[in-house]
């Protein structure tokens, strides 16, 4: 099953409505976008555009925090995290595609931290879909989803960016 | 002890008058007959040696069955049984035990183990110098006495030129051979495998070919000078034999042997660090390889010898160049003897007289020929197909790279002065 | 003629150390590395080479692993730099200087290597006075410990040469197109002798080596370089020279005559510089002779990369530890 671009888009537009009004209730001023790769990055930095902010969202690349290293080893052509500022005492606005097992989010908020202290972390998702092993949810989210056990959903990108589920072994 | 007919036997006997086939008949440990029972045997005991090769009993010309002092590693019973499984009947002992063997009692004390132990015969070889200390001469004439069939300085140098020359010098006068392990030690810089290409690929420190054929050079120079009976131990480079050729060509009467190793592996086995190959002199180039081949199918070398060194499993257990040196090899040298003829590198009679009649003769000693009124040490060897695996081996010593190799001919009965000292079942 | 016989026995024992084309079991040698292998070393350090900027310098990668230094050689600059490399991958880290003379006498290298078995360590990174005493120690530990090589007798050091590549690449990305010399005792290096392969696997096109005949080895050229006596005409037009540490103990054993003389002809003094490429650099694995194989000058000048390499070597290291921690 394949999102049309349109209803990707949809998508889109729907976050970012709900994390502007978010920003206004919660008074927070120039947050600091993050994106997770590979998806959550061009998300974000689509948000950072939108938001009218200068220059690229920051980028991180959880391949050396997560928690299956031991069973799935690290993948040599990891991109670079990319933390231009500084993260202490700043609000800040992780995005990614797909909240799953709660994992990443768990290695990214780790990885956050050991670049300081912020002052509260706002998890944005495209989708969030049914699976989780944490107790992490969005704040905000385009949309939920139920699927059966053996498929994906991901994000292809990042100009247009379109929303497929996919089979887990494709 | 039982009379013997060795029947119908095809008698391979490089040194001897007689070969083809022929029945053998011993009594009380001599050969008192070919085809011919001079004296009536008592109820003998025959040998169908129908298809099967029959030749002298090997002489090795060097073997360390480390006892007397390292017992650990081996004794002289351990090895004595592998060596008559591979047809030996006489070997060279290596004075370097522990204590040195560079007394009168000390042979003694060898021969006497051998005597108990009642396998295989013994040739002593006594030190050269005191100690092997490359600077005092031993007492010669007392050694030679005491039964020391030659003197060596095993690995050990000779502190220089000078001593060299007088050990010579003093040695040729009481007619004494002198088995020469030809290695400048400056040189070879505690190198541990040829200097060339596996020295240079694994980073081991390398010993050059030269230091080896330099110390051939000075001995046949001095041997000349002196008239010394000389004999080189385990040649191993291209050069030494050059030089071997040119002093037989100018009338010296230099000997020379060769390792059986040396004829089956070069550099390149030692490929991955591996322990096995790690030996003295160290295996050089292909071209060295090419060139011992052709220099014993020849007459350049006249001796081809197992340099038997069992050790025992610490002893391999190290870094290349810590581990111990030298392969445990006696028990399958007749089958390495065979498969030189296999790969026609000798003819058959050639390849049995580099283990029998040309090392008894190089030592002086009347073995290594079947003939009438002689000792009967025999080898009886089969045609058949074998693996040499590591649970068959008898040695103590399993450090040996020829664990796994096939065969195409086994030793299946081994006679040492009438008595079957091995039976292959 | 060579009849070299083919034996039972596992001579394959170079296939184990890569279990595919992205996965090291043990880092012994650059010899049999694939290429691909080489360069995804090189892209994962250069994602570590970030973390050492950040204001905590630790990902957790390798949290809960037991890594051991099992030095048998003195060291300070390799060994630190594996453990930083270690540290910050958040391994379990413990530093064991064994007395080689004392294990070579009672306690037998087996005996030691047992030892550390028995507290359950996971990686062992092995320097050791005896060319191939990694290789050693990898066929004789038990299955799930990784061996790092740190450096074996003259034979390989390993991760020294993938810094250097590593280096290398940030000047020169495009490795077809450079001419690289290494200079000085080649003979005793290991250092060298694993950056001709790593050079060489790279498909380097120029790689000389530059030193007098007593320092290089006989036949080198077997291992795909170019050899110079003369220094001047050796480095004409390289972009990399690679100056090599001088013992002091080669000029009491008649290798070299004398410092002075060495300095003369093979040291990297100032005015060498005009003979290398104009963008060229200057490199050496550390310590630094000053004076006997480089000048200061030379060493603390805008061409030298020296500090490149130390800090790349706590990068290039993390990207070593934790491909062959991989499952």
């Amino acid at each position: 099953m394949k999102y049309s671009k349109d209803q990707t888009q949809a998508l889109l537009l729907k976050i970012e409505n709900s994390l502007k009004s978010y920003l206004l209730k919660n008074n927070i001023e120039k947050p600091i976008i993050i994106g997770v790769h590979t998806g959550g990055v061009w998300i974000a930095d689509w948000l950072q555009k939108r938001l009218g902010y200068e220059g690229r969202a920051a980028t991180l690349n959880i391949s050396f925090y997560r928690d299956d290293f031991s069973k799935v080893g690290v993948n040599p052509t990891v991109e670079p995290t990319e933390m231009p500022v500084s993260v202490d005492d700043k609000h800040i606005i992780l995005v990614d595609d797909v909240l799953f097992t709660g994992r990443t989010t768990r290695a990214a908020i780790n990885e956050i931290f050991d670049f300081g202290r912020p002052l509260s972390v706002t998890l944005v998702v495209l989708v969030e879909r049914n699976g989780n092993e944490l107790p992490i949810s969005a704040d905000i989210t385009g949309e939920k989803l139920e699927l059966d056990n053996n498929k994906n959903i991901k994000l292809l990108g990042p100009d247009p960016m379109i929303l497929e589920v996919v089979d887990k072994d494709n | 002890m039982n009379d013997l007919i060795i029947k119908s036997g095809n008698l391979v006997n490089p040194g001897g008058d007689i070969s083809g086939v022929h029945d053998i008949y011993i009594k009380d440990g001599i050969i008192i007959g070919i085809d011919e029972d001079t004296t009536k045997l008592n109820s003998p005991e025959i040998i169908d040696a129908e298809d099967c090769i029959v030749c002298p009993g090997l002489v090795d010309l060097s073997v360390r069955f480390r006892e007397p002092g390292l017992e650990k590693e081996a004794t002289i019973l351990s090895e004595s049984k592998a060596a008559v499984s591979s047809g030996v009947t006489t070997v060279c002992y290596m004075p370097d035990t522990q204590p040195i063997i560079d007394t009168p009692a000390q042979i003694k004390l060898v021969e006497d183990i051998f005597k108990t132990v009642n396998l295989c015969k013994v040739k002593v070889l006594a030190s050269l110098t005191k100690d092997l200390d490359g600077n005092r001469i031993s007492p010669m004439m007392e050694l030679k006495q005491a039964g020391a069939i030659a003197l060596t300085n095993c690995y050990n140098p000779i502190k220089d030129l000078l001593v060299l020359r007088r050990a010579m010098e003093y040695a040729s006068g009481h007619e004494i051979t002198i088995f020469y392990q030809p290695q400048n030690n400056c040189l070879a810089n505690y190198g541990c495998v040829h200097e060339g290409k596996i020295s240079n690929k694994l980073g081991l420190p390398g010993i050059p070919s030269a230091a080896e054929s330099i110390a051939v050079a000075e001995a046949i120079l001095l041997s000349k000078l002196t008239g010394v009976k000389l004999h080189l131990c385990r040649i191993s480079c291209l050069e030494s034999i050059m030089l071997i050729k040119n002093a037989h060509s100018t009338g010296i009467k230099v000997t020379a042997d060769v390792a059986i190793h040396q004829l089956f592996f070069d550099e390149n086995s030692i490929n991955n660090f591996n322990n096995d190959f790690h030996v003295m002199p160290p295996f050089r180039s292909s071209e060295d390889l090419a060139e011992i081949r052709s220099a014993i199918s020849k007459k350049i070398i006249t001796a081809i010898c197992s340099d038997h060194q069992p050790h025992n499993e610490d002893a391999k257990q190290a870094p290349f160049s810590d581990s111990q040196f030298g392969i445990a090899s006696i028990e399958i040298l007749f089958p390495l003897i065979m498969e030189l003829v296999d790969l026609n590198i000798m003819d058959l009679n050639t390849a049995i007289s580099k283990v029998t009649s040309n090392p008894a003769h190089i030592l002086g000693i009347d073995t290594g020929i079947i003939k009438k009124g002689s000792s009967a040490d025999i080898c009886i060897l089969k045609k058949e197909d074998w693996v040499f695996g590591q649970e068959k081996i008898l040695s103590s010593g399993k450090n040996n790279p020829f664990i796994g190799k096939k065969f195409s001919s086994r030793v299946y009965k081994t006679i040492c002065e009438g008595k079957i000292v091995y039976e292959h079942k | 003629m060579s009849e070299n016989i083919e034996i039972g026995l596992d001579q394959n024992i170079k296939q184990s150390d890569i279990v595919s084309q992205k996965h090291l079991r043990h880092f012994l040698d650059i010899e049999n590395l694939p290429k691909s292998l080489i360069l995804d070393i090189l892209d994962l350090a250069e994602s570590f080479a970030g973390v050492s900027g950040q204001p905590v310098k630790k990902v957790p990668l390798l949290r809960g692993k037991t890594i051991v230094n099992l030095f048998f050689e003195a060291s300070t600059r390799t060994r630190t730099t594996f453990e930083l490399a270690a540290k910050r991958l958040s391994a379990d880290f413990l530093n064991i200087n064994m007395d080689y003379s004392a294990t070579r006498k009672g306690e037998t290298l087996l005996d030691t290597l047992r030892n550390l078995e028995a507290m359950h360590c996971d990686m062992f990174i092995v320097r050791h006075p005896s060319s191939g005493a990694a290789e050693f120690i990898s066929k004789n530990v038990s299955q799930n410990i990784s061996i790092i090589n740190a450096g074996d007798g003259r034979h390989a050091h390993p991760t020294q040469a993938m810094l250097d590549i590593f280096t290398i690449r940030k000047y020169f990305p495009d490795f077809k197109k450079i001419k690289v010399a290494i200079v000085g005792d080649i003979l005793h290096s290991r250092v060298a002798r694993s950056l001709m392969h790593a050079l060489r696997i790279l498909e380097v096109p120029d790689i000389r080596v530059i030193g007098p005949k007593t320092l290089l080895p006989n036949g080198v050229e077997h291992m795909g370089v170019t050899s110079y006596v003369d220094m001047d005409e050796g480095i004409k037009g390289c972009d990399v020279v690679i100056m090599l540490r001088l013992q002091n103990e080669r000029m009491n054993s008649s290798f070299i005559p004398d410092e002075h003389e060495y300095y003369n002809l093979y040291g990297f003094s100032p005015k060498r510089l005009d003979l290398i490429s104009k963008k060229g650099i200057v490199m050496h694995p550390g310590p630094v002779n000053r004076g006997v194989e480089i000048s200061s000058e030379v060493a603390d000048g805008d061409r030298s990369v020296i500090l490149q390499q130390v800090s790349n070597g706590i990068a290039v290291r993390m990207a070593i530890l934790s491909l062959s921690m991989q499952p």
